[in-house]
């Protein structure tokens, strides 16, 4: 009985077949799915996958077939582990999951690890104890195995494939299928054979034979002529030299003549024709004349005429049946014997030259079998000789890839880097050999080893610069920097596509972690100019919409209102209408809307900010009201609702409107009490105003709380304590803190975890406000007291921090050593820890401790990871500060350390030269002092 | 300027093409009967109604709308000069006679050929909208001219280059679903110019593959299918554009695309 899984499995094999007969022009989910195939085979795999998840978010039930397209898709990329995660999507039991595997099977064999290839064809055969009977799963068993014999005859298990040809056999796969693959099977057993001796070799040509003599029960035809070179063969294996040229010159030669014939009045491809075997077999049967002439010394001109005869066959099968089985083989004879007549003092008039890529293409078919056997040590000396015989032909620069795959395999990396070095210099800027060199830097890679594999990729880049995967290179390499840490690094490399290779497929990508790298560190104006060059580049999608947005964004921070404005206005126009071009799928315009959303608030955010003209003030104002409005209309439920109301109220503060403004403020709480915002108005106008610098109505609103207090909450005040720090109303911040320590509740809770906080909060802002107004000596009481009351507050290293920079500013030096040393004792955050040393740096040289700040600088150099790209500053820093300290107290190998660290890490630096610099002052006035001398810079 | 000496030439061919097939007409007027039996006359007029009045050496006979297949008037001498004027791109004038020809000859069969000649007039003239509109009024007079291949690919394109895409869409879909494979194909790609009309490069490049890859055996749409694939990709800066080009250069030799794909891989 059929298992039921596997006749579904029959049915996705055919499935191509079947749908290749149906009416391609109506567009169905057949066509649809058709359709992702060939984008697959074709190389398009990117472009079936997003079909498919269009095509899935239309027909959710459809998601099985569309993962066996995603699992082609990696498959065609080399990425079986993503295709192996796919069949673990598939239920159990799934027959798509069989599919796959054997997809995977091929795919593995494509790129050599015929073991795994070999256990998945070898499971799914396990399966069947009897043929199949269903019609359909019958095929695919037959076409299974035909297909497996294929892969394991190239991969030199001549025994295998025979059985596996058994295999298609036993499936009756009609007259003329069955005696082809008895053909091929009778001739892998006798190659086979030829490696096996006595009994056993006997065995296996009597199988041989046993097929030879079925083939030729059944009449003569293109079969039968195969079945005479195969029983030539078993004769030529048993020894029988004379018994195997009758059979060809003489039994059988008018039947080989006469298939000839009818190959040839039938345009037949030639790679069938028997008499390929026969002429190889003949020349091969001439070679051994010469050789056995060879050994008598006084036949030089037998062994002349003979190579000549042996070389006129295996010439002709190269040239006439090139394609055929003994095709290579042939040409890779004609070709040694032309060397060895010619090493004889023979002209010989056989001209291999014209057939040169030919040959050494075919030629290469050895080596290439070797190199898939993992024989790599053959395979490297198979490849050098065809290298060597058609140093200029393609196939060679071909070859070139596979020689250094062969060294990377056997560790000798020497070799490889010769071989390296030969395909970059000799055959720059072929294509075929820039493929070469990628695909053994793609080995490299797997096998861990980065290093090597970015020397090859230098090479690449040297070799072949406008190579079409120079940018996918150069882009590789610059992520590898990233994911170092190392953006300068990174964008080095993402600079070199945006220069050299603006039509390059990650021009749109590099350009963007350029733009990004440059808004992250700050630099909003290069960043924004990058953006702009990226949204002239690309045409309409959510990277564009998206990069449109950051533009804006930089714009935003930049202070520059107008222009800010006007950008996000650009993208409010391109994402409003329904069917705009900036999104294919749903995830597109889900990413979209929220991308409109945000611009539509920064646009009205950006109106509330212009200042400039002048005179055009009030219409800015007016323009951002109409924002903040159209904003809640369309998202009343956004994140930024309540802001955009509290900036209509800020706008009416601006304004002088503050009756206006208030009942915006109360609108504001009624509307959104659950907003930071909305939770208390009079606290969020305070806020208010002060964001927009109206610190006098800041004040205002403060008092008025004050004159109420009892109706608001000790948070409230805290809160707003702080907002008035900043403001500088420091009586009022001291007010507000006073009026959350003197809060009844809060002192009859003050053992509660809340009440605490609140108390903790209180006293740090006293130290604060202290702090800020310069009363250094009242701020150090507020923080003492804080620490001795709340040692373990979770402001402990904020206060310990400003405890330290007040000491200092008082002088007590030792007691701001002490604060800050603190913060390194007990904290496990480096950012808290390189800030307290840099401080603790500057708190010594004012203490004239030039040693001590200098063991401050090098701890933050020495001790910080400059992997992580927020540390890199504080690195930079240091090594600036530390070298300069390093001369003046004559420590020059520390500075010369610290030059060599900061050339390391910052080599794109614009302080390089000056460090360049103090290293070579350093390195003279070290050896001047008698200290060690210094290494060549790096 | 370039695109307007493109258009003008296409044009000129086109009006050309046209001469080629209308001489070959036969010049006496004839009715082709509901049985398909064809008569000859002297004269021919036919009345606002449909009716019919053949002047033959026999008499007047009067044929109602149903007992005709068709009737044709002899080759009106203005059209060959309204096609002359068209050439030398007086193309006011050529459209007045055409006009004349499209009301004094209603269901002579000239009727629907200067509104053919006319659609074409505009579209060459960049009117695209006047040529999808005249191409809606010969429809609407003659239904059986949707079903000329020329005449029905004339009037999309004149909708595509006018932007009626709400009008287009639903055509090219019908086209798609349920067209010849030639039209099919000739779709796939128009839908994809739209698209990349619209600026959805991706979109559009999936309509010129999708008319690639499953239709390949019409060889007429083919290098046009693949070169504008290629154009896309380029866009997108895929470097598989390359090979696209390449194909089209190496496989398509001599048609207008592989010139224009030569250099680019």
């Amino acid at each position: 009985m059929m298992h039921k899984p596997i006749a579904r499995l029959a049915s996705l094999l055919v499935a191509v077949s079947l749908s290749a007969e149906a009416p391609a022009w109506a567009q169905t989910v057949d066509q649809e799915f058709e359709f992702a195939t060939k984008l697959v085979e074709r190389g398009f795999p990117d472009f079936a996958n997003k079909l498919m998840v269009q095509l899935v978010e239309r027909n959710p039930e459809l998601r099985g077939r569309a993962l066996l397209i995603k699992a082609e898709g990696f498959i065609s990329q080399r990425k079986f582990a993503d295709a192996e995660a796919v069949i673990k999507e598939l239920p159990a039991g799934d027959p798509k999951a069989d599919a796959i595997r054997l997809m995977l099977g091929r795919g593995y064999f494509r790129i050599g690890d015929m073991e795994r290839a070999r256990a998945l064809y070898q499971d799914f055969f396990n399966r069947f104890k009897d043929l199949p009977t269903d019609p359909d799963l019958l095929k695919a068993y037959r076409d299974t195995a035909y297909q497996f014999g294929q892969m394991l005859q190239q991969a030199g298990d001549l025994l295998g494939a025979a059985d596996a040809m058994g295999k298609v056999i036993a499936t009756k796969p009609g007259r003329e299928i069955e005696r082809s693959m008895m053909a091929e099977q009778a001739q892998m057993l006798v190659d086979h054979a030829a490696k096996l001796s006595g009994a056993e070799r006997d065995k296996v040509l009597a199988q041989a034979a046993k097929l030879c003599a079925d083939i030729q029960w059944g009449g003569v035809d293109l079969w039968f002529g195969h079945s005479i070179i195969t029983l030539a063969n078993i004769e030529l294996v048993k020894g029988n030299r004379a018994r195997a040229q009758e059979l060809i010159t003489r039994q059988y030669k008018d039947i080989l003549r006469e298939i000839d014939s009818l190959i040839k009045d039938q345009n037949l491809s030639g790679a069938l024709n028997p008499n390929a075997g026969a002429r190889f077999l003949l020349g091969q049967m001439y070679e051994q004349d010469a050789e056995a002439a060879a050994r008598d010394p006084s036949k030089k001109d037998e062994v002349v005429q003979a190579l000549g005869r042996a070389l006129n066959e295996y010439f002709n099968v190269f040239v006439k049946y090139g394609d055929s089985d003994w095709g290579p083989r042939a040409g890779i004879r004609a070709n040694e014997i032309k060397t060895r007549l010619e090493g004889m003092g023979r002209t010989v008039n056989v001209d291999l030259g014209a057939h040169a890529e030919k040959a050494a293409t075919t030629q290469l078919r050895l080596a290439d079998n070797l190199f898939r056997e993992r024989k790599f040590a053959e395979a490297a000396v198979e490849y050098l000789r065809v290298v060597n015989a058609y140093p200029t032909a393609e196939a060679s620069m071909r070859a070139m890839g596979f020689i250094i795959q062969c060294y990377i395999e056997l560790g000798d990396k020497l070799f490889a880097r010769a071989m390296i070095e030969f395909t970059a210099e000799r055959f720059a800027g072929r294509p075929v050999a820039a493929t070469a060199l990628l695909s053994a830097a793609t080995l490299a890679n797997n096998k861990k080893d980065t290093a090597f594999a970015g020397e090859i990729y230098e090479a690449y880049l040297r070799g072949f610069p406008k190579h079409e995967r120079a940018g996918t290179i150069l882009f590789f390499l610059g992520n590898e920097r990233r994911k170092a840490g190392d953006n300068e690094g990174a964008n080095f490399y993402f600079q070199r596509i945006v220069d050299n290779l603006p039509q390059d497929q990650y021009y749109p990508q590099a350009l963007r972690l350029i733009a990004r790298s440059y808004y992250d560190l700050g630099d909003f104006e290069k960043a924004a100019a990058a953006y702009e060059k990226l949204v002239a580049d690309i045409p309409p999608s959510v990277d564009r919409a998206s990069a449109q947005f950051s533009l804006a964004d930089a714009y935003l921070r930049m202070g520059n209102w107008t222009r800010a404005a006007a950008e996000f206005e650009t993208l409010i126009r391109w994402l409003s209408p329904r069917d705009n071009p900036y999104a294919a799928t749903d995830a597109d315009r889900e990413r979209n809307r929220g991308l409109l959303e945000r611009a539509v608030f920064q646009r009205a955010n950006a109106f509330a900010r212009m200042t400039e003209p002048e005179d055009q003030i009030p219409a800015f104002r007016e323009a951002g009201m109409k924002g903040y409005e159209q904003f809640i209309r369309l998202f009343p439920q956004s994140e930024f609702a309540p802001r955009a109301l509290m900036g209509q109220g800020q706008i009416q503060l601006s304004l002088g409107q503050f009756d206006a403004a208030a009942r915006t403020f109360e609108q504001l709480s009624a509307q959104y009490p659950q907003s930071e915002e909305g939770r208390n108005a009079l606290f969020s106008l305070a806020r208010s105003a002060m964001e927009i610098g109206q610190h006098e109505q800041a004040r205002l609103a403060f008092e008025k709380m004050a004159a109420n207090a009892a109706s608001y909450s000790p948070d409230e005040f805290a809160r707003i304590g702080q907002l008035m720090i900043d403001a500088q109303l420091y009586d009022q911040a001291l007010q507000a803190f006073r009026i959350v320590s003197e809060n009844k509740q809060v002192q009859e809770t003050k053992d509660t975890p809340a009440s605490r906080a609140l108390l903790e909060r209180a006293l740090f802002g006293v130290g604060r406000a202290n702090f800020a107004r310069k009363n250094y000596e009242e701020a150090v009481k507020a923080l003492e007291r804080l620490l001795a009351e709340y040692p373990r507050s979770g402001l402990f290293f904020d206060a310990r921090f400003m405890l330290g920079e007040a000491y200092a500013e008082l002088g007590n030096f030792l007691a701001s050593s002490q604060s800050l040393s603190d913060i390194f004792r007990f904290s496990n955050d480096p950012i808290e820890i390189n800030r307290a040393s840099l401080k603790l740096a500057e708190v010594q040289l004012r203490a004239r401790d030039q040693t001590g700040a200098l063991a401050s600088f090098q701890r933050v150099a020495l001790l910080s990871d400059p992997t992580k790209p927020e540390q890199r500053p504080f690195i930079q820093e240091a090594l600036l500060r530390s070298v300069p300290l390093a001369m003046e107290l004559g420590r020059f190998k520390d500075a010369l350390d610290s030059c060599d660290q900061y050339l390391q890490l910052f080599p794109t630096s614009d302080k390089v030269p000056e460090m360049r610099r103090l290293r070579a002052e350093a390195a003279l006035r070290a050896s001047t002092a008698g200290q060690p001398p210094a290494a060549g810079a790096p | 300027m370039k695109r307007t000496i493109i258009r003008w030439l296409g044009f000129t061919v086109m009006i050309g093409a046209l001469a080629i097939c209308t001489t070959a007409q036969a010049q006496n007027p004839f009715v082709i009967l509901a049985n398909g039996a064809r008569v000859e006359g002297t004269d021919i007029r036919s009345r606002a109604d449909g009716t019919i009045i053949l002047t033959t050496p026999q008499g007047q006979v009067t044929y109602q709308r149903g007992q005709y297949q068709r009737a044709e008037a002899a080759r009106p001498a203005d059209f060959d000069r309204a096609r002359q004027l068209a050439q030398q791109r007086n193309f006011d004038e050529a459209l007045r006679l055409l006009d004349q020809i499209a009301n004094n000859f209603r269901f002579l069969h000239w009727d629907n050929q200067a509104r053919i000649l006319s659609a074409q007039i505009l579209s060459s003239r960049g009117d695209h909208a006047g040529a999808a509109a005249m191409y809606e009024r010969l429809f609407q007079a003659a239904p059986d001219q949707r079903r000329e291949s020329s005449v029905l690919w004339g009037y999309l394109t004149a909708l595509a280059e006018s932007k009626q895409y709400d009008k287009l869409n639903p055509q090219l879909e019908e086209l798609i679903a349920r067209g010849s494979r030639a039209d099919a194909a000739r779709a796939q790609v128009l839908r994809g110019d739209v698209k990349m009309a619209q600026g959805q490069v991706e979109p559009a490049v999936m309509d010129y593959l999708r008319s690639a890859l499953l239709f390949e055996t019409e060889r007429a749409v083919l290098p046009e299918a693949l070169f504008k694939a290629a154009e896309g990709l380029e866009r997108l800066r895929d470097p598989r554009s390359r090979d696209l080009y390449r194909r089209v250069a190496q496989e398509f030799a001599g048609t207008p695309f592989a010139q224009r794909a030569q250099g680019k891989f």
